[in-house]
């Protein structure tokens, strides 16, 4: 058994890249693999967001990485000041910059670079999407 | 210590980055519109091993010389990041 990690720096809307790491994902997992974290990054971070709204027939990655968490209990992290400066907020950081909205919640977990060395050093593979 | 190369968009110098990048044994696997790029990479002097994911392949039909690439799908994918030591995506 391999242990993976994931880093997601592509936004769902604008690139193919972040599928791709569902896909990837969800094939090392039911081999038997497993993955100790996937973190967004950059643009990744869009992937949080659960306020993206997509036409019924496209692939709602959002959902998609939350029944990922669900099945497999696989972290999802989200780079803080990645996040904060697309408006991508969990509801504590935005009552801290005193706005009412927030689309970051669990299984999202807020989090910062340390936690992507953390990953890096506990899996053999990290993969980049 | 041998790499997968993972190549995701087009690049209009790809073959020569490829010829700069790869060393003997590593591995050159096509994805995205990195497919586009399949016939410049026969003739890359380097001896890595061409792999291209089917998936994204036939997103673009793209019929692949499959004597020179071999063809995965994305459980040979995260094979194939096994088998090398690691990789890069570019």
């Amino acid at each position: 058994m391999t242990t993976f990690s994931l880093l997601i720096t592509h936004s769902p809307t604008n690139s193919g890249e972040p599928y791709a790491a569902w896909r990837f994902a969800s094939s090392a997992l039911r081999l038997g693999h497993d993955i100790s974290g996937i973190f967004f990054y950059g643009e990744g971070v869009h992937n949080a967001s659960s306020l993206a709204v997509l036409p019924s027939d496209e692939v709602n990655l959002h959902r998609a990485w939350k029944d990922l968490h669900n099945e497999y209990k696989v972290p999802l992290y989200t780079c803080i000041s990645a996040a904060n400066r697309r408006g991508v907020l969990s509801e504590h950081e935005a009552r801290d910059a005193g706005l009412i909205h927030h689309n970051v919640d669990t299984p999202f977990i807020v989090s910062g670079l340390g936690e992507f060395f953390s990953l890096l050093h506990s899996s053999d593979r990290m993969v980049q999407f | 210590m041998a790499t997968l190369h993972r190549l995701t968009t087009r690049h209009p110098e790809l073959a020569e980055l490829i010829n700069r990048m790869c060393d003997e044994g590593d591995g050159v696997l096509l994805s995205g519109d990195a497919c586009y790029h399949h016939q410049q990479l026969h003739y890359i002097p380097v001896n890595a091993a061409l792999y291209a994911l089917q998936e994204d392949l036939d997103a673009r039909a793209i019929n692949i010389d499959r004597a020179v690439y071999d063809c995965v799908d994305f459980d040979g994918f995260v094979e194939l990041t096994i088998q090398y030591d690691k990789v890069v995506s570019w």
